[in-house]
Protein backbone atom coordinates (compact mmCIF):
# COMPACT_ATOMS: atom_id res chain seq x y z
CA UNK A 1 0.00 0.00 0.00
CA UNK A 2 0.95 3.42 -1.27
CA UNK A 3 1.02 6.29 1.76
CA UNK A 4 2.63 9.61 1.54
CA UNK A 5 4.10 11.23 3.98
CA UNK A 6 2.15 14.46 4.70
CA UNK A 7 4.87 16.69 5.88
CA UNK A 8 8.66 17.30 5.71
CA UNK A 9 10.52 18.11 8.95
CA UNK A 10 13.50 21.39 7.51
CA UNK A 11 16.75 19.94 9.69
CA UNK A 12 19.28 22.67 8.18
CA UNK A 13 22.01 22.81 10.86
CA UNK A 14 22.45 25.86 12.68
CA UNK A 15 26.27 25.46 12.23
CA UNK A 16 26.85 26.48 9.18
CA UNK A 17 25.81 30.08 9.20
CA UNK A 18 24.47 32.42 11.87
CA UNK A 19 21.74 33.42 9.20
CA UNK A 20 20.47 29.52 8.96
CA UNK A 21 18.89 29.18 12.48
CA UNK A 22 15.70 27.69 11.46
CA UNK A 23 15.89 24.46 11.95
CA UNK A 24 13.33 22.07 13.72
CA UNK A 25 10.47 23.84 11.46
CA UNK A 26 8.14 21.50 8.94
CA UNK A 27 7.29 21.83 5.32
CA UNK A 28 3.74 20.62 3.80
CA UNK A 29 5.32 17.78 1.46
CA UNK A 30 5.82 18.24 -2.51
CA UNK A 31 3.89 16.31 -3.77
CA UNK A 32 0.33 17.72 -1.89
CA UNK A 33 2.50 21.76 -2.48
CA UNK A 34 2.56 21.22 -5.89
CA UNK A 35 -0.79 19.74 -6.13
CA UNK A 36 -2.36 22.42 -4.54
CA UNK A 37 -0.26 25.21 -6.48
CA UNK A 38 1.94 26.60 -3.52
CA UNK A 39 4.98 28.48 -2.58
CA UNK A 40 6.59 29.55 0.51
CA UNK A 41 6.64 32.89 1.53
CA UNK A 42 10.48 33.64 1.92
CA UNK A 43 11.71 34.17 4.34
CA UNK A 44 8.67 33.44 6.23
CA UNK A 45 8.19 29.65 6.28
CA UNK A 46 4.12 30.12 5.75
CA UNK A 47 3.09 28.53 2.13
CA UNK A 48 0.51 30.28 0.63
CA UNK A 49 -1.69 29.86 -3.12
CA UNK A 50 0.37 31.34 -5.84
CA UNK A 51 -1.30 34.06 -8.21
CA UNK A 52 -3.58 35.02 -4.56
CA UNK A 53 -1.26 34.47 -1.73
CA UNK A 54 -3.64 33.48 0.81
CA UNK A 55 -2.01 31.60 3.21
CA UNK A 56 -2.46 27.85 2.82
CA UNK A 57 -0.46 26.31 5.17
CA UNK A 58 1.06 27.74 9.19
CA UNK A 59 4.12 26.92 11.47
CA UNK A 60 3.31 26.64 15.32
CA UNK A 61 6.65 27.38 17.16
CA UNK A 62 7.08 28.42 20.42
CA UNK A 63 8.80 27.70 23.84
CA UNK A 64 12.47 25.87 24.29
CA UNK A 65 13.37 22.69 23.14
CA UNK A 66 12.72 19.53 25.62
CA UNK A 67 10.77 21.56 28.09
CA UNK A 68 7.26 23.10 27.29
CA UNK A 69 7.72 23.56 23.14
CA UNK A 70 5.45 23.45 20.54
CA UNK A 71 6.16 22.83 16.80
CA UNK A 72 3.93 22.05 14.72
CA UNK A 73 2.50 22.27 10.66
CA UNK A 74 -0.99 23.20 10.16
CA UNK A 75 -2.64 23.26 6.54
CA UNK A 76 -6.08 24.88 5.58
CA UNK A 77 -8.72 22.66 6.00
CA UNK A 78 -10.45 23.35 2.52
CA UNK A 79 -7.08 22.56 0.68
CA UNK A 80 -6.62 19.49 2.52
CA UNK A 81 -10.65 18.40 1.42
CA UNK A 82 -9.69 19.59 -1.81
CA UNK A 83 -6.43 17.52 -2.36
CA UNK A 84 -7.93 14.41 -0.64
CA UNK A 85 -11.03 14.43 -2.97
CA UNK A 86 -8.97 14.80 -6.06
CA UNK A 87 -6.59 12.22 -5.80
CA UNK A 88 -9.11 10.06 -3.83
CA UNK A 89 -7.17 9.81 -0.71
CA UNK A 90 -7.86 9.39 3.30
CA UNK A 91 -5.95 10.53 5.93
CA UNK A 92 -4.89 9.23 8.98
CA UNK A 93 -3.15 10.80 11.79
CA UNK A 94 -1.54 9.21 14.99
CA UNK A 95 -0.87 10.89 18.18
CA UNK A 96 1.99 9.20 20.23
CA UNK A 97 4.47 10.04 22.83
CA UNK A 98 5.81 9.05 26.12
CA UNK A 99 5.16 9.91 30.15
CA UNK A 100 8.64 10.85 31.53
CA UNK A 101 10.19 12.90 34.51
CA UNK A 102 11.14 16.07 33.71
CA UNK A 103 14.66 15.90 32.67
CA UNK A 104 15.60 19.35 33.62
CA UNK A 105 16.01 17.83 37.05
CA UNK A 106 19.01 16.09 38.07
CA UNK A 107 16.83 13.11 40.10
CA UNK A 108 14.73 12.01 36.94
CA UNK A 109 15.69 9.15 36.52
CA UNK A 110 15.38 7.78 40.23
CA UNK A 111 11.66 9.62 40.20
CA UNK A 112 10.84 7.53 37.18
CA UNK A 113 11.91 4.44 39.21
CA UNK A 114 12.09 0.80 37.59
CA UNK A 115 9.63 0.63 34.20
CA UNK A 116 9.04 -0.66 30.72
CA UNK A 117 8.96 1.59 27.66
CA UNK A 118 5.74 0.41 27.07
CA UNK A 119 4.29 1.77 30.22
CA UNK A 120 5.24 5.30 29.31
CA UNK A 121 4.16 5.18 25.77
CA UNK A 122 0.67 6.91 24.60
CA UNK A 123 -0.73 6.48 21.62
CA UNK A 124 -3.64 7.61 19.36
CA UNK A 125 -4.61 7.25 15.84
CA UNK A 126 -7.29 9.11 13.81
CA UNK A 127 -9.13 8.86 10.83
CA UNK A 128 -10.00 11.82 9.36
CA UNK A 129 -13.36 11.59 7.22
CA UNK A 130 -15.93 14.01 6.03
CA UNK A 131 -14.15 17.17 7.53
CA UNK A 132 -13.45 15.34 11.24
CA UNK A 133 -11.15 12.95 12.88
CA UNK A 134 -12.50 9.98 14.37
CA UNK A 135 -10.45 8.14 16.76
CA UNK A 136 -9.45 4.53 16.43
CA UNK A 137 -6.90 3.86 18.56
CA UNK B 1 26.52 35.93 -6.41
CA UNK B 2 24.54 32.31 -7.60
CA UNK B 3 23.32 31.88 -3.64
CA UNK B 4 22.58 34.91 -3.76
CA UNK B 5 20.70 35.27 -6.98
CA UNK B 6 18.98 31.41 -6.12
CA UNK B 7 17.49 33.23 -3.19
CA UNK B 8 15.73 36.13 -4.64
CA UNK B 9 14.60 34.10 -6.88
CA UNK B 10 12.87 31.55 -4.46
CA UNK B 11 11.56 34.47 -2.69
CA UNK B 12 10.25 35.86 -5.82
CA UNK B 13 9.27 33.85 -8.14
CA UNK B 14 6.08 33.07 -6.98
CA UNK B 15 5.01 35.84 -4.99
CA UNK B 16 2.24 38.16 -5.95
CA UNK B 17 3.05 41.46 -7.21
CA UNK B 18 6.17 40.54 -8.98
CA UNK B 19 5.42 40.05 -12.09
CA UNK B 20 8.22 41.70 -13.88
CA UNK B 21 10.99 39.85 -12.01
CA UNK B 22 8.65 36.80 -12.91
CA UNK B 23 8.34 37.63 -16.61
CA UNK B 24 11.44 39.51 -17.72
CA UNK B 25 14.53 38.81 -15.15
CA UNK B 26 13.93 35.42 -13.91
CA UNK B 27 13.82 34.26 -17.39
CA UNK B 28 16.21 36.55 -18.96
CA UNK B 29 18.43 35.48 -15.82
CA UNK B 30 17.84 31.66 -16.49
CA UNK B 31 18.50 32.13 -20.30
CA UNK B 32 21.82 33.83 -19.29
CA UNK B 33 22.82 31.31 -16.90
CA UNK B 34 22.30 28.37 -19.02
CA UNK B 35 24.15 30.25 -22.23
CA UNK B 36 27.47 30.38 -19.61
CA UNK B 37 27.03 27.42 -17.25
CA UNK B 38 25.60 24.71 -19.31
CA UNK B 39 25.51 25.53 -23.13
CA UNK B 40 27.85 23.03 -25.52
CA UNK B 41 30.40 26.25 -25.16
CA UNK B 42 29.30 27.53 -22.02
CA UNK B 43 32.54 29.85 -21.26
CA UNK B 44 31.62 29.23 -16.98
CA UNK B 45 30.47 25.32 -16.88
CA UNK B 46 31.70 24.02 -13.38
CA UNK B 47 31.69 20.86 -11.39
CA UNK B 48 31.58 22.85 -8.29
CA UNK B 49 28.45 21.07 -7.00
CA UNK B 50 27.35 24.31 -5.12
CA UNK B 51 27.73 26.49 -8.08
CA UNK B 52 25.84 24.40 -10.40
CA UNK B 53 22.93 23.32 -7.62
CA UNK B 54 22.29 27.20 -7.04
CA UNK B 55 22.40 27.95 -11.25
CA UNK B 56 20.28 24.60 -12.09
CA UNK B 57 17.60 25.52 -9.36
CA UNK B 58 17.67 28.68 -10.32
CA UNK B 59 16.58 27.99 -13.61
CA UNK B 60 14.21 25.22 -12.75
CA UNK B 61 12.40 28.14 -11.56
CA UNK B 62 12.08 30.27 -13.96
CA UNK B 63 11.00 26.90 -16.13
CA UNK B 64 7.53 26.90 -14.04
CA UNK B 65 6.85 30.35 -14.76
CA UNK B 66 7.54 29.88 -18.88
CA UNK B 67 7.79 26.17 -19.74
CA UNK B 68 9.40 26.96 -23.06
CA UNK B 69 12.36 29.06 -21.87
CA UNK B 70 14.12 26.05 -23.17
CA UNK B 71 14.02 23.68 -25.70
CA UNK B 72 14.25 19.74 -25.68
CA UNK B 73 17.83 19.70 -26.11
CA UNK B 74 18.60 22.58 -23.67
CA UNK B 75 16.72 21.14 -20.78
CA UNK B 76 18.88 17.54 -21.42
CA UNK B 77 22.32 20.09 -20.78
CA UNK B 78 20.59 21.16 -17.84
CA UNK B 79 20.22 17.44 -16.64
CA UNK B 80 21.85 15.70 -14.43
CA UNK B 81 24.45 13.43 -14.78
CA UNK B 82 26.43 16.16 -16.33
CA UNK B 83 29.35 14.75 -18.73
CA UNK B 84 30.36 17.73 -20.05
CA UNK B 85 32.23 21.10 -18.58
CA UNK B 86 33.96 22.03 -15.94
CA UNK B 87 37.61 20.05 -15.13
CA UNK B 88 37.01 16.85 -16.65
CA UNK B 89 41.01 16.48 -15.85
CA UNK B 90 41.68 15.58 -12.23
CA UNK B 91 45.63 15.69 -12.11
CA UNK B 92 47.43 14.32 -8.56
CA UNK B 93 49.96 15.85 -6.70
CA UNK B 94 51.18 14.75 -3.48
CA UNK B 95 50.98 17.51 -0.69
CA UNK B 96 54.38 19.73 -1.00
CA UNK B 97 54.62 20.79 2.75
CA UNK B 98 53.76 17.48 4.55
CA UNK B 99 56.37 18.41 7.24
CA UNK B 100 56.63 22.17 7.54
CA UNK B 101 53.03 22.96 8.37
CA UNK B 102 53.02 24.92 12.28
CA UNK B 103 50.16 26.27 14.30
CA UNK B 104 46.58 25.23 12.46
CA UNK B 105 48.02 26.86 9.10
CA UNK B 106 47.53 23.40 6.95
CA UNK B 107 45.15 23.90 4.65
CA UNK B 108 43.11 20.70 5.30
CA UNK B 109 43.72 20.75 8.92
CA UNK B 110 42.63 17.31 10.73
CA UNK B 111 38.51 16.93 10.51
CA UNK B 112 38.32 18.62 7.20
CA UNK B 113 40.95 15.90 5.69
CA UNK B 114 39.37 13.22 7.91
CA UNK B 115 35.81 13.86 7.56
CA UNK B 116 34.94 16.13 4.56
CA UNK B 117 37.12 14.51 2.08
CA UNK B 118 35.81 11.50 3.90
CA UNK B 119 32.22 12.07 2.65
CA UNK B 120 33.91 11.76 -1.26
CA UNK B 121 34.44 7.88 -1.19
CA UNK B 122 32.90 5.11 -0.15
CA UNK B 123 33.78 2.22 2.10
CA UNK B 124 35.98 3.81 4.07
CA UNK B 125 36.21 3.85 7.90
CA UNK B 126 37.40 7.17 9.53
CA UNK B 127 40.66 8.36 9.91
CA UNK B 128 41.94 5.21 7.36
CA UNK B 129 44.08 6.82 5.67
CA UNK B 130 45.37 4.18 3.40
CA UNK B 131 41.96 4.16 1.63
CA UNK B 132 43.28 4.08 -2.23
CA UNK B 133 40.40 5.98 -3.52
CA UNK B 134 40.58 8.47 -0.35
CA UNK B 135 44.32 9.00 -1.25
CA UNK B 136 43.46 9.75 -4.74
CA UNK B 137 41.06 12.56 -3.52
CA UNK B 138 43.37 13.87 -0.92
CA UNK B 139 46.07 14.10 -4.17
CA UNK B 140 43.36 15.54 -6.30
CA UNK B 141 42.30 18.25 -4.33
CA UNK B 142 45.91 19.39 -3.55
CA UNK B 143 46.79 19.58 -7.08
CA UNK B 144 43.90 21.58 -7.73
CA UNK B 145 44.31 24.09 -4.24
CA UNK B 146 48.09 24.46 -6.07
CA UNK B 147 46.14 25.18 -9.31
CA UNK B 148 44.46 27.77 -7.91
CA UNK B 149 46.90 29.38 -6.41
CA UNK B 150 47.58 28.46 -2.84
CA UNK B 151 51.23 28.52 -1.73
CA UNK B 152 51.97 27.76 2.32
CA UNK B 153 54.68 31.04 1.73
CA UNK B 154 51.77 33.20 1.27
CA UNK B 155 49.08 32.34 3.75
CA UNK B 156 51.16 30.48 6.76
CA UNK B 157 51.43 33.98 8.90
CA UNK B 158 47.62 34.53 8.32
CA UNK B 159 46.45 31.34 8.43
CA UNK B 160 48.08 30.89 12.02
CA UNK B 161 46.88 34.40 12.95
CA UNK B 162 43.37 33.28 11.91
CA UNK B 163 43.72 29.42 13.65
CA UNK B 164 44.24 31.39 16.65
CA UNK B 165 41.19 32.40 17.30
CA UNK B 166 39.35 29.89 15.38
CA UNK B 167 36.71 28.11 18.15
CA UNK B 168 34.95 25.14 17.25
CA UNK B 169 32.09 25.90 14.48
CA UNK B 170 29.00 24.37 16.31
CA UNK B 171 29.43 27.11 19.40
CA UNK B 172 30.44 30.03 16.20
CA UNK B 173 28.88 29.98 12.95
CA UNK B 174 29.90 33.03 12.16
CA UNK B 175 33.70 32.25 12.60
CA UNK B 176 36.34 32.91 10.00
CA UNK B 177 38.19 30.51 7.83
CA UNK B 178 41.97 29.82 6.80
CA UNK B 179 42.51 31.29 3.24
CA UNK B 180 44.26 27.81 2.92
CA UNK B 181 40.85 26.31 3.91
CA UNK B 182 38.75 28.21 1.53
CA UNK B 183 41.06 26.77 -1.55
CA UNK B 184 40.69 23.43 0.09
CA UNK B 185 36.78 24.14 0.17
CA UNK B 186 36.60 25.52 -3.68
CA UNK B 187 38.24 21.81 -4.78
CA UNK B 188 36.28 20.19 -2.44
CA UNK B 189 32.91 20.96 -4.08
CA UNK B 190 34.42 21.06 -7.56
CA UNK B 191 35.52 17.21 -6.75
CA UNK B 192 32.44 16.58 -5.52
CA UNK B 193 30.20 17.46 -8.16
CA UNK B 194 32.84 15.70 -10.71
CA UNK B 195 32.33 12.74 -8.30
CA UNK B 196 28.48 12.84 -8.62
CA UNK B 197 28.21 13.00 -12.39
CA UNK B 198 31.02 9.57 -12.12
CA UNK B 199 28.21 7.54 -9.60
CA UNK B 200 31.37 8.13 -7.14
CA UNK B 201 29.68 9.66 -4.58
CA UNK B 202 28.56 7.10 -1.46
CA UNK B 203 25.21 8.63 -0.77
CA UNK B 204 22.37 8.71 -3.49
CA UNK B 205 21.77 11.93 -2.48
CA UNK B 206 20.36 14.64 -4.84
CA UNK B 207 21.94 17.57 -2.29
CA UNK B 208 25.43 17.29 -0.79
CA UNK B 209 25.26 17.30 3.13
CA UNK B 210 28.17 19.74 2.83
CA UNK B 211 25.63 22.36 1.10
CA UNK B 212 26.79 24.84 3.94
CA UNK B 213 23.94 27.40 3.94
CA UNK B 214 20.20 27.44 2.62
CA UNK B 215 20.33 30.68 0.44
CA UNK B 216 16.44 31.37 0.95
CA UNK B 217 17.14 32.10 5.20
CA UNK B 218 14.27 31.01 6.33
CA UNK B 219 13.16 33.23 9.63
CA UNK B 220 11.77 30.89 12.09
CA UNK B 221 8.41 31.49 12.93
CA UNK B 222 7.31 32.91 16.48
CA UNK B 223 2.96 31.72 17.35
CA UNK B 224 1.06 31.73 20.07
CA UNK B 225 0.93 28.10 22.11
CA UNK B 226 -1.35 25.95 20.01
CA UNK B 227 -2.30 23.56 23.25
CA UNK B 228 -3.56 26.19 26.09
CA UNK B 229 -4.48 22.91 28.50
CA UNK B 230 -2.64 20.90 30.22
CA UNK B 231 -1.74 17.29 29.41
CA UNK B 232 -0.46 16.62 33.06
CA UNK B 233 -3.21 16.32 35.12
CA UNK B 234 -1.79 14.09 37.96
CA UNK B 235 -1.24 14.85 41.63
CA UNK B 236 0.97 11.33 42.00
CA UNK B 237 4.15 10.51 41.73
CA UNK B 238 6.50 10.43 38.63
CA UNK B 239 6.17 7.02 38.82
CA UNK B 240 2.81 6.40 39.40
CA UNK B 241 2.02 8.64 36.16
CA UNK B 242 4.79 6.83 34.15
CA UNK B 243 2.29 3.67 34.84
CA UNK B 244 -0.84 6.23 34.92
CA UNK B 245 -1.38 5.33 30.89
CA UNK B 246 -2.79 9.00 30.45
CA UNK B 247 -3.30 10.19 27.02
CA UNK B 248 -2.99 13.92 26.22
CA UNK B 249 -6.34 14.97 25.15
CA UNK B 250 -5.49 16.44 21.91
CA UNK B 251 -8.94 15.21 19.64
CA UNK B 252 -10.66 18.71 20.31
CA UNK B 253 -7.40 20.36 18.62
CA UNK B 254 -6.64 18.17 15.85
CA UNK B 255 -8.78 21.14 13.54
CA UNK B 256 -9.11 25.03 15.13
CA UNK B 257 -11.62 27.57 13.21
CA UNK B 258 -8.46 29.90 13.46
CA UNK B 259 -5.11 30.30 15.01
CA UNK B 260 -3.18 33.56 15.70
CA UNK B 261 -5.72 35.37 14.48
CA UNK B 262 -5.74 33.80 10.69
CA UNK B 263 -9.07 32.23 9.83
CA UNK B 264 -9.32 28.84 8.55
CA UNK B 265 -9.92 26.09 9.73
CA UNK B 266 -6.92 24.83 10.41
CA UNK B 267 -5.82 21.07 10.51
CA UNK B 268 -2.77 19.47 12.32
CA UNK B 269 -0.69 17.38 10.17
CA UNK B 270 2.55 16.94 12.03
CA UNK B 271 4.74 18.14 15.00
CA UNK B 272 6.02 17.38 17.97
CA UNK B 273 4.49 19.28 21.60
CA UNK B 274 6.17 18.85 24.90
CA UNK B 275 4.95 20.10 28.10
CA UNK B 276 6.87 19.87 31.56
CA UNK B 277 5.59 20.78 35.42
CA UNK B 278 8.17 20.61 38.18
CA UNK B 279 8.49 17.28 37.70
CA UNK B 280 6.85 15.17 34.97
CA UNK B 281 6.91 15.63 31.35
CA UNK B 282 4.91 14.72 28.44
CA UNK B 283 5.76 14.48 24.59
CA UNK B 284 3.85 13.97 21.50
CA UNK B 285 4.36 13.33 18.29
CA UNK B 286 1.67 14.39 15.37
CA UNK B 287 2.17 12.33 12.32
CA UNK B 288 -0.41 12.74 9.23
CA UNK B 289 -0.38 9.78 6.38
CA UNK B 290 -2.48 10.13 3.20
CA UNK B 291 -3.41 6.93 1.26
CA UNK B 292 -5.93 5.54 -0.84
CA UNK B 293 -9.63 5.97 0.26
CA UNK B 294 -9.97 1.76 -0.18
CA UNK B 295 -8.63 1.34 3.01
CA UNK B 296 -10.67 3.57 4.60
CA UNK B 297 -13.70 1.86 3.31
CA UNK B 298 -12.51 -1.25 4.69
CA UNK B 299 -12.59 0.07 7.88
CA UNK B 300 -9.27 -1.26 8.89
CA UNK B 301 -8.33 -0.63 12.40
CA UNK B 302 -4.95 0.11 13.22
CA UNK B 303 -2.51 0.23 15.96
CA UNK B 304 0.60 1.06 16.35
CA UNK B 305 3.33 -1.31 17.06
CA UNK B 306 6.19 0.86 18.04
CA UNK B 307 8.40 0.59 20.86
CA UNK B 308 10.37 3.48 20.61
CA UNK B 309 7.47 6.40 19.14
CA UNK B 310 8.94 8.59 16.41
CA UNK B 311 11.13 5.81 15.14
CA UNK B 312 10.53 4.66 11.76
CA UNK B 313 13.21 2.52 9.41
CA UNK B 314 14.74 3.73 7.06
CA UNK B 315 16.02 1.30 4.67
CA UNK B 316 16.57 1.69 0.57
CA UNK B 317 15.85 5.01 1.02
CA UNK B 318 11.99 3.98 1.87
CA UNK B 319 10.25 4.32 5.30
CA UNK B 320 8.25 1.81 6.87
CA UNK B 321 6.04 1.79 9.63
CA UNK B 322 4.91 -1.31 11.44
CA UNK B 323 0.96 -1.12 11.57
CA UNK B 324 -1.06 -4.11 13.43
CA UNK B 325 -3.35 -5.68 13.24
CA UNK B 326 -5.58 -5.52 10.57
CA UNK B 327 -9.42 -6.21 11.05
CA UNK B 328 -10.90 -6.39 7.09
CA UNK B 329 -14.51 -7.22 7.26
CA UNK B 330 -14.09 -9.56 10.29
CA UNK B 331 -10.82 -11.52 9.36
CA UNK B 332 -7.86 -10.90 11.58
CA UNK B 333 -4.99 -10.37 9.28
CA UNK B 334 -1.14 -8.20 10.22
CA UNK B 335 -0.74 -5.49 8.03
CA UNK B 336 2.24 -3.87 7.43
CA UNK B 337 1.90 -0.72 5.49
CA UNK B 338 4.91 0.55 3.93
CA UNK B 339 5.66 4.45 3.75
CA UNK B 340 7.37 5.57 0.49
CA UNK B 341 9.32 8.38 0.57
CA UNK B 342 7.41 9.76 -2.65
CA UNK B 343 10.53 12.31 -3.30
CA UNK B 344 13.02 11.42 -0.86
CA UNK B 345 13.82 15.30 -0.87
CA UNK B 346 13.82 18.08 1.49
CA UNK B 347 10.54 19.86 1.40
CA UNK B 348 11.89 23.43 0.48
CA UNK B 349 14.09 22.91 -2.05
Amino acid sequence: VSVLVTARDYTWEDYHSTENQAGGIHFLAKEISEHLNLYVQIPGTTMAIRKSGDVATMSVQNGVDYKNHESLLLIRQDLLDGYLKEKNLALILFAWGERRANYTREDARLLEGDFEISDAIHKQGFLYENGRFRRFL
Amino acid sequence: MLAASYGVSMAFWAAPRAARFQQRLLPNYARALFALMFGQQAQHSTTHILARDYALRSIELALKIQPQLLNPTERLLTTPLFTIGGIRNWDEVEDKDDEKYRLGDSPLGMDFGNYTLGRLVSGRSAYDNKHLDYQRVRRQIMWRIYDLGYRLGTFSAIDQEIARFAYDRGNNPGKTDRYGKKYAWIAFYELAGYRQDLGLLPYDEKRISDADIDPSFPVKPSSPTYFTESWILHDGSVAEWLHSGSCPDVENRLIVQEFAGVPGPWVILHGLVDQSTGDKTIFTFFRAYSLHRLMCLLRLKFSLRSNIPGTMRYRNRKMSITLTPARILGAKLGAIVYLQHQSGRRATR
